[in-house]
């Protein structure tokens, strides 16, 4: 059950809140556009994906809704709820100030050994 | 499967996402100038994971129980309509199990858990005289109930009442007179039990005192005759001859002395109550045993100290009187006394035969369980390969196993209402409480949830066992080169074996018992003999009004077709207690000696060749020894005869009844010897029996025919009545009816341990059988390599009889082991029979190994069958 993702535990679900928050967006498209913005730093596979998005709509920071696409199927799209929405700003700040701290420590520690 | 179209699942829509996934993935390789073949190509590797995602997010999904519930129920069903045979086995196995069970669960709960219906019924206790030399319980005499009760303190009250055979009574009912069980009952019975009347009262110290002619109805009887109206108190009805008036109605529930009591009055109506007057009467037989006394425990005394103090008491009156030189006194919970504790054995060990039988059929289907587990363990790697969790095979299995679990119940409950509708219409009448019997809710709830717990685990572990090998190994079975490991399988097949030889040992020494109650001699012909109990009213007053009414019964009865005989004797069946005593000429009797049981019955002449009772010596009774003035005579038993003049022939012996000579030094000779004649029941030894010519008031008509005695039942009753239709004919019946029904208890537990047996012995075959056979079908290409190279069939066939045989020869030691331990357990449940009786162990081992060989035969045969070519082709 090892996630094949190197995100760090839970970092997967703020960054697809983060895709999600311009507008709704469906499955294949959420895992292109983390490839993008990441340039091809983030690779998620099918397998972490998928049970992230389900888990999130499950938790109801997602809702989805089946809509007609592009290609003439139907396709599922996800869009951020208002609960996921605040959820993703707390989780932002959290996440900023965490690796602000990463950082400050990183740093000092590289001052103190040269 | 059923097309209809349906609202798409959660995962059809799963498989809808992503299948657009995979779509647009191909787009997008396409627009970047791959080709088709190669876009689609490269989305297939990358999406490797596809399966195991859907298993995942099938995981996250929302648990709504009930639904999840239903699909995996509805999952179950589906692959277990794939294999109908593994599914209806199992299925048959638990609904016989669990419908024995409920069953057998009601009925112990019915018979032997529930508390007596009356209020803390658990202080009530019955207090009965101890016979020291026969080690015999036996009635009180009245002088010793006064006794006990002014003398002990840890009882808040203490009551008596007559013994019941002595109190039938003939009452008017409505349309003609009836016949019943009628209580006696002494002043505070009612009291001291603490049922209160459904209406009216019980009878007061002042009805004693007074004499009043007053009457408490059962329920039953205020219903037949009243309809359960309340007019019914005040009324009048006429009880053996005489108007008594109605005070009250006791409930179904109160069941004192009998549950077949009709109707109680005080015993102050009846001349016993003269003798209970101590004060006034000096010399009172203080062995005497009409009466039965029930108490009732002071709060804070326990049944220890009330046993401690009435021996105690019991000790100052031995001491004191010397009727009383060789009584004790026994104190039981009357629970013990009405729930006698040879049924109370009998049904645990019902209970704990029908445990066995459950424990061998979980067993068994948890063989069947786990064989097809090891079937499907390709099945399940490659699942759990594509990553389905342990959590949702085992969610399968469990969806699996409730579906059985569903229609079994549902089944084993209607076989159990079943079952108990058959034992209350053909059910032993001597288990007491048995006519309450209905289903039970504590025992079906027990019984559904813990066939539900026992499905579960049977149904999943094993399957997980075998699971937890690993992937790689059980994805590669294919490769059937070693044989397959079936330890579990195997100890499940010897522990059934085991059980099944447990229940087997049981039913034959119960068989044997059976048989040898029921091939006793009774002592007379008892083909085509019929029993009419006569009671005459109080209107025939003297010996010569009995005689009157005998003769011309008799002269009646003797020309309806195939009549050969009639006679009357007291009591055909001799069930009282023989407690009587003769004095024997010139003989000094030892008052230490022990008193041996002794009967006098009082006879008809014509009574032992109606009966078939065969003459030994002398001469039989006739006509003249009924004659008013004849020289009074006795026939004694061959038992009497030997005990009381050994090596000498009783034949001209002079005797009397009672424990003195007579005043006027007069003698009774006896005439002749008859064979013994068993009791009641084949299974009690008769006792000392001397017989006099008499004509009786109240006695068994005893008639016997040439064939088919049933038939004449009507007859007899036409004739009778055109003789007189004041007199009741209640009880008709035949000699083997009574017979058969009084081994009906030996019957019923034959018949249901031998059911069980036979059941466990076909699951435990069965369940050999089923690994066998999986073991030859798993072996198959082994077998074809063995014959290829020359094994011959025969070496096939002993390659898998050993194995069938060495799990039934480890069974059937464990087998032993344990019905010999347990054996003790059954002993008193036995007739002439030992329980640890070599023959019926080596008989059982013996079946038992017969059937688990044949059973073993089928799959080694088959084995032998397989063809090389066939074997190496299919593997």
């Amino acid at each position: 059950m090892s996630t094949k993702s190197d995100l760090p535990q839970g970092t997967l679900d703020l960054l697809i809140l983060k895709v999600l928050a311009p507008g709704p967006l469906h499955g294949y498209a959420v895992g292109q556009r983390l490839q993008q913005i990441s340039r091809d730093v983030v690779q998620v596979t099918q397998g972490t994906l998928y049970p992230a998005l389900h888990r999130l709509e499950h938790r109801q920071l997602l809702a989805a809704e089946w809509k007609m696409s592009d290609t003439g199927r139907e396709a599922k799209f996800y869009r951020l709820t208002r609960k996921g929405r605040s959820y993703m700003e707390v989780e932002t700040r959290n996440w900023q100030r965490l690796t602000g701290a990463i950082g400050l420590i990183l740093k000092s520690a590289e001052g103190s050994a040269s | 499967m059923n097309r209809r179209p349906r609202k798409p699942s959660a995962d059809d829509r799963l498989d809808l996402e992503i299948r657009d996934h995979i779509e647009r993935q191909v787009a997008d390789y396409l627009a970047a100038g791959l080709s088709e073949v190669e876009a689609r190509r490269r989305v297939r590797i990358e999406f490797g994971g596809l399966e195991q995602a859907k298993e995942h997010v099938r995981d996250i999904r929302p648990h709504q129980w009930a639904s999840e519930l239903v699909r995996d129920a509805r999952v179950g069903f589906r692959s277990l309509r794939r294999e109908p045979l593994f599914a209806l086995s199992v299925i048959v196995i638990l609904t016989v199990a669990i419908g024995a069970s409920v069953a057998m669960f009601s009925v112990l709960h019915t018979v032997v858990l529930r508390a007596l219906p009356y209020p803390r019924a658990s202080e009530l206790a019955m207090i009965r005289t101890h016979l020291m030399l026969q080690n015999q319980p036996d009635g009180t005499s009245l002088p010793n109930w006064f006794d006990w009760r002014r003398e002990s303190k840890t009882f808040a009250g203490m009551a008596f009442y007559l013994r019941t055979a002595v109190s039938a009574v003939t009452f008017a009912g409505r349309d003609a007179p009836q016949r019943g069980v009628a209580g006696l009952v002494g002043p505070g019975l009612f009291e001291v039990v603490g049922t209160a009347p459904l209406i009216g009262r019980t009878p007061s110290s002042d009805d004693f005192d007074r004499r009043d002619r007053v009457v408490v109805l059962s329920e039953g009887l205020w219903q037949e005759q009243f309809a359960r109206s309340a007019d019914a108190l005040g009324q009048s009805m006429v009880i053996d001859g005489e108007p008594h008036t109605i005070i009250g109605v006791m409930p179904h529930a109160f069941q004192i002395p009998s549950s077949d009591t009709r109707l109680w009055r005080p015993i102050s109506v009846s001349p016993f109550w003269e003798i209970a007057n101590i004060e006034k009467v000096s010399g009172l037989a203080r062995d005497g045993d009409a009466f039965e006394v029930i108490g009732r425990l002071a709060p804070n005394h326990t049944f220890d100290d009330a046993r401690a103090e009435m021996r105690l008491i019991a000790a100052r009156l031995r001491d004191t009187y010397e009727g009383n030189k060789n009584l004790d006194v026994r104190v039981t919970p009357l629970f013990d006394h009405v729930v006698g504790e040879q049924t109370q054995r009998g049904v645990w060990l019902g209970f704990a035969a029908v445990l066995a039988l459950l424990a061998i059929a979980c067993t068994n289907v948890g063989g069947l369980l786990s064989v097809r587990a090891m079937r499907r363990r390709q099945e399940f790697a490659v699942r759990s390969a594509l990553g389905a969790g342990r959590w949702r095979l085992i969610r399968q299995l469990i969806g699996e196993s409730v579906v059985l679990w569903a229609i079994a119940s549902t089944g084993g409950v209607a076989l159990a209402y079943g079952l108990m509708r058959l034992l209350l219409l053909y059910g032993p009448r001597s288990i007491p409480r048995l006519e309450q019997l209905g289903l039970d809710a504590v025992a079906v709830t027990t019984a559904l949830l813990g066939g539900l717990l026992v499905i579960i685990v049977c149904g999943t572990i094993p399957s997980l066992v075998s699971t937890r090998t690993k992937q790689a190994a059980a994805l590669a079975t294919r490769d059937q080169s070693s044989p397959p490991r079936t330890r579990l399988q195997d100890g499940l097949v010897a522990a059934q074996i085991a059980g099944a030889l447990v229940l087997l040992v049981g039913a034959v020494l119960f068989a044997e018992s059976f048989l040898r109650a029921q091939a006793e001699d009774p002592g007379y012909a008892a083909d085509n003999l019929m029993i009419v109990r006569i009671e005459l009213p109080r209107v025939y007053r003297d010996g010569a009004s009995w005689a009157r009414f005998f003769n011309q019964a008799s002269a009646r009865l003797k020309t309806l077709p195939g009549v050969t005989g009639v006679g009357g004797t007291m009591d055909f069946f001799m069930r009282r207690n023989g407690d009587q005593s003769v004095t024997v000429e010139g003989r000094i009797v030892d008052p230490n000696a022990p008193r041996q049981r002794l009967t006098i019955e009082g006879v008809t002449s014509g009574f032992f060749e109606v009966a078939g009772i065969e003459l030994v010596e002398g001469r039989l009774f006739d006509e003249r020894d009924l004659a008013a003035g004849a020289a009074p005579v006795f026939i004694v038993n061959e038992l009497m005869a030997r005990q009381l003049w050994p090596g000498e022939t009783a034949v001209g012996k002079r005797m009397v009844n009672g424990r003195q000579p007579r005043k006027d030094g007069r003698w009774d000779t006896i005439v002749g010897v008859v064979r013994n004649v068993r009791r009641e029941g084949l299974d009690l030894r008769p006792f000392l029996t001397a017989y006099n010519p008499t004509h009786l008031r109240s006695y068994d008509l005893v008639i016997r025919a040439t064939t088919g005695v049933e038939g004449l039942i009507p007859a007899v009753r036409r004739e009778l009545q055109a003789v007189d239709a004041s007199v009741p004919l209640s009880q008709i019946s035949t000699v083997h009816s009574r017979l058969s029904e009084r081994l009906s208890g030996r019957r019923f537990q034959l018949q249901a341990l031998g059911l069980f047996a036979a059941i466990a012995l076909v699951l435990a075959a069965a369940g050999l059988y089923a690994l066998l056979a999986y073991h030859v079908t798993m072996r198959t290409r082994e077998i074809g390599i063995r014959s290829a190279l020359g094994a011959d069939g025969r070496s096939i066939v002993t390659m898998v009889l050993t194995h069938g045989v060495r799990l039934a020869g480890a069974g059937v030691l464990a087998g032993i082991v344990i019905a010999a331990s347990g054996a003790r357990l059954l002993q008193s449940l036995l007739y002439n029979t030992q329980a640890i009786e070599a023959s019926s162990y080596a008989g059982a081992a013996i079946g038992m190994l017969l059937i688990a060989g044949t059973a073993a035969c089928v799959p080694a045969f088959r084995a032998a069958r397989v063809s090389p070519m066939t074997a190496l082709r299919e593997g």
